[in-house]
């Protein structure tokens, strides 16, 4: 009985390894490159793109750290935005816990530049991101504006819009 | 020996972490597919402020049972989800499911006390506000994205039936749906249900599914104990079955949606089977239950300028449900009596969310309900008080107001204020405070003061009218709430609320007559906690636990109102198996009916899932593993119906997509 026991323990224990288990903001920042591999920016293209995070310091480094993994340092640029006055700079601007009026805040002046805004919150997506990564209980999904997207210059393979929960 | 399932368990353990390391970076589609092990910060919940908010922002204590939940624990209908969740009950007399929480569960409410939403459209029915927990309701439990519930007094944005919770279901998209989905169920009780769901997403991002359900209950235990040994040999006779369609279309900012379901039931006619008086037993009269409803809805959702954004909804609804019951004259001949419910109505709902004043949130909308038809029937060969007809129409208006003021980043206060008006019902005011303040990240304590209503229903106010009684008066409820929503870690988080409430003119049906009345006033107070903690192996433990206690003026207990409600979930993945294992235990105190009590009872369910890949996954399982005997009253009589019986069930879901 005993012997089941513990071998039933090391079975449950070993269950450890069987996912590949990435925190919340890893799996955001892992999204984040898959969504800038599925984008596509006006002409010309950008030379490096340059990836913007507000609001959520774990992900600047979850970011950076991917980048880094991914070999992309070269053709790639972190910046952690304290506020919007750099914000013509980003090619990805990912707004992370921001409320609809502090997304307006962060969209005021970027116009139709085409600039790939991204939301962890419904209310940002609403208000403008055209990608919303919300999360469930259990998994991350995300939503497409592709009007917005459209209306910028930006557009999105066939396959992202094919996964997303919802195309606007 | 002990020692080599040691060392073979750490060799184990460290080829999969260095398996794991090694791993590159996912696509997105396994991305999609990653389970959080940890708590999300925030998920997406609209039940609460009728728009849709981050759960961190949200002004509400709202729970969410998701998809994964569904399948995991082998849900089958809206109730088995409904229980669930913190406080909640379910009766079932096997025609009707009732609900009951916050120490609320009136016998015969037809639910008419919580609102039903299905993706935003208002669901309760128009001649007894019912709410439809079975295979009666349109949406098959494989469709469901995620159910959310908001108990508490929400009539300030609501209106009518939102007195003790919203529950709003919201469905999936063609993501989870695309190509074909099906789903087969059976249970060692002959129950089978079946799905075929057809998805597609255009290039355009336009995205549309087509769903086709149907379940049959073939041989129907009685519910009640003790039945005859002459009626239980006509069980089979004892049947129910549903079908359901329902489709999705949505591009843009619009959204179709349409559906249809039927359900019929049948039994033998009791009377029929213990007074038949032959020797040899013919087969007995059935009496049927037929229902037939639909809807039809378009929506609008969108931002419409830089500070606004708008919400239009319509949508046209009808429900019938025609009875058979025979009647054995004296003559001995068999006469069938057909009462039939026949309900038609529009709902047009408009809502405008507006940013332009700083640290504001404002809203404003409007609700119309026209009830085109409110109709009871009867249909007799025979001329006598078996024949009648009673028809009504009625118009129903809301006017809301809803403010969120961000008073600092730590400190909140959202008003609202809604006034209705209709037909048969003076006009009413609902007001609604409720205060935030985070303390810490990720700590909020919730204050909230709100009043809600429920108008006397048509069924109600008819039934007094045939009488020449007085219709009922209004029901009323002052509600108040202090909660904490806490979250500890990325792997623990809590919630605790305690809530005191006075109701009053709860309408009730009378002992003696068919004539409802307004009994003394109920005070209602009680304290609802609940965690949830995850592990990084993908194991999770969610608990909650109802202490709840209802009095009528001068210290009366009332009937269905359990003091203590209890549940656990927990899951965790056996190994590297592709296999989990999910356990659900859940424990109700001793209930108070009309002249004695029912025990109290722990029941436990158990299922284990496999699943190696997204379009596979099958689940056995077993309910009420220990076949404990639940007893519990639907209605004013004193016969108590067995409830979730021990049920064996294998579920396969199966998706086949071709891109």
């Amino acid at each position: 009985m005993i012997k089941h026991l513990v071998a039933l323990c090391l079975l449950l224990f070993a269950g450890e390894g069987k996912a590949q288990s990435l925190s919340e903001n890893e799996l955001k920042a892992a999204f984040l490159y898959r969504f800038s591999q599925f984008s596509k920016w006006p002409p010309p293209p950008p030379d490096k793109l340059r990836f913007c995070v507000v609001g959520n310091p774990e992900l600047y480094q979850a970011v950076t750290s991917l980048l880094h993994a991914q070999d992309m340092d070269d053709d790639t640029e972190v910046i952690e935005l304290p506020n919007n006055e750099q914000i013509s700079r980003c090619d990805i601007l990912f707004l992370s816990q921001q409320n609809r009026q502090q997304t307006q805040y962060w969209l005021e002046d970027l116009e139709q530049s085409p600039v790939l805004v991204v939301s962890d919150t419904s209310e940002g997506f609403r208000q403008g991101a055209m990608i919303g990564l919300i999360a469930d209980a259990n998994n991350l999904s995300f939503r497409v504006n592709l009007t917005d997207a459209k209306r910028r210059g930006l557009n999105f393979s066939a396959h992202l819009l094919k996964l997303a929960t919802e195309v606007r | 020996m002990k020692q080599r399932y040691l060392i073979a368990g750490l060799m184990g353990v460290l080829s999969l972490s260095v398996q794991a390391k090694n791993d590159p970076l996912p696509d997105l589609e396994d991305l999609l597919s990653q389970q959080l092990n940890q708590l999300p910060s925030n998920t997406q919940i609209s039940a609460g402020s009728r728009i849709e908010r981050s759960s961190s922002d949200s002004m509400a204590v709202t729970h969410v049972i998701t998809d994964k939940d569904i399948r995991q624990f082998n849900l089958q209908s809206l109730a088995d989800i409904l229980t669930m969740f913190v406080g909640i009950t379910t009766r079932d007399n096997s025609s009707f499911i009732y609900l009951g929480a916050r120490g609320i569960g009136r016998p015969g409410d037809f639910n008419s006390r919580f609102l039903f939403l299905l993706d935003g459209t208002r669901m309760n029915e128009n001649l007894l506000d019912a709410g439809l927990l079975g295979y009666e309701n349109f949406v098959d439990v494989g469709l469901i994205e995620r159910v959310e519930y908001s108990p508490g007094a929400s009539a300030a944005l609501y209106g009518n039936n939102a007195l003790l919770g919203v529950i709003n279901i919201v469905t999936k998209t063609s993501s989870k749906l695309r190509g074909l989905n099906t789903a087969l169920s059976v249970t060692n009780d002959d129950t089978q249900h079946g799905r075929v769901t057809v998805g597609m997403r255009s290039d355009s991002g336009a995205d549309s599914w087509l769903s086709l359900s149907g379940s049959r209950l073939r041989s129907k235990d009685f519910p009640v104990p003790g039945a005859p040994a002459e009626l239980l040999v006509w069980q089979d006779l004892n049947k129910e079955s549903s079908s359901r369609i329902m489709l999705s279309h949505q591009t843009g900012s619009l959204q179709l949606q349409a559906a249809a379901s039927r359900r019929q039931r049948s039994f033998p006619d009791g009377f029929s089977v213990l007074f038949s008086g032959g020797a040899e037993q013919a087969a007995p009269e059935l009496e049927t239950l037929d229902n037939e409803a639909y809807f039809l809805a378009l929506t609008f959702d969108d931002k419409i300028s830089d500070d606004m954004e708008a919400y239009f909804h319509v949508s046209t609804h009808g429900n019938d449900l025609v009875r058979s019951v025979p009647l054995t004259l004296q003559s001995g001949e068999v006469e069938f009596v057909r009462p039939m419910n026949s309900g038609r109505w529009s709902n047009l709902d408009g809502q405008l969310v507006f940013l332009g004043v700083e640290n504001h949130e404002l809203m404003v909308g409007v609700d119309f309900q026209k009830d085109h038809r409110q109709e009871f029937s009867s249909r007799s060969s025979l001329p006598s008080q078996f024949n009648f007809e009673q028809k009504s129409n009625e118009s129903r208006y809301g006017l809301y107001f809803q403010d969120l003021w961000r008073i600092t980043p730590r400190f909140k206060l959202q008003w609202a204020l809604r006034h209705d008006d209709s037909d048969f019902s003076p006009a009413r005011w609902s007001p609604s405070f409720t205060l935030k303040y985070s303390f810490l990240e990720g700590h909020h304590l919730l204050l909230r003061h709100s009043r809600a209503f429920r108008v006397a229903n048509f069924l109600e106010r008819n039934a007094n009218s045939v009488f020449s009684e007085p219709n009922p008066q209004n029901e009323t409820i002052d509600y108040n709430e202090l909660s904490l929503v806490q979250r500890w870690s990325d792997s623990l988080s809590s919630f605790a609320t305690f809530y005191y409430a006075d109701i009053n003119n709860l309408i009730h049906q009378d002992f003696f007559r068919p004539i409802y009345f307004n009994p003394p006033p109920i005070r209602s107070h009680g304290f609802e906690f609940g965690m949830d903690k995850r592990w990084s192996r993908g194991m999770s433990l969610i608990t909650n636990l109802a202490i709840q206690r209802s009095r009528l003026q001068g210290g009366f207990g009332i009937a269905n109102s359990p003091e203590f409600i209890g549940k656990m979930r927990f899951s965790m993945p056996l190994g590297n198996s592709d296999l989990t294992l999910s356990l659900n235990t859940y424990g109700v105190s001793k209930r108070r009916t009309f002249d004695s009590h029912l025990p109290g009872y722990v029941s436990h369910d158990i299922s284990l899932n496999w699943q190696n890949n997204p379009d596979l996954f099958v689940a056995l399982g077993v309910r009420n593993i220990t076949d404990k005997d639940i007893l519990e009253i639907t209605d004013d009589g004193f016969t108590p119906y067995l409830q979730r019986r021990r049920q064996v069930h294998l579920s396969v879901n199966w998706s086949w997509n071709n891109d």
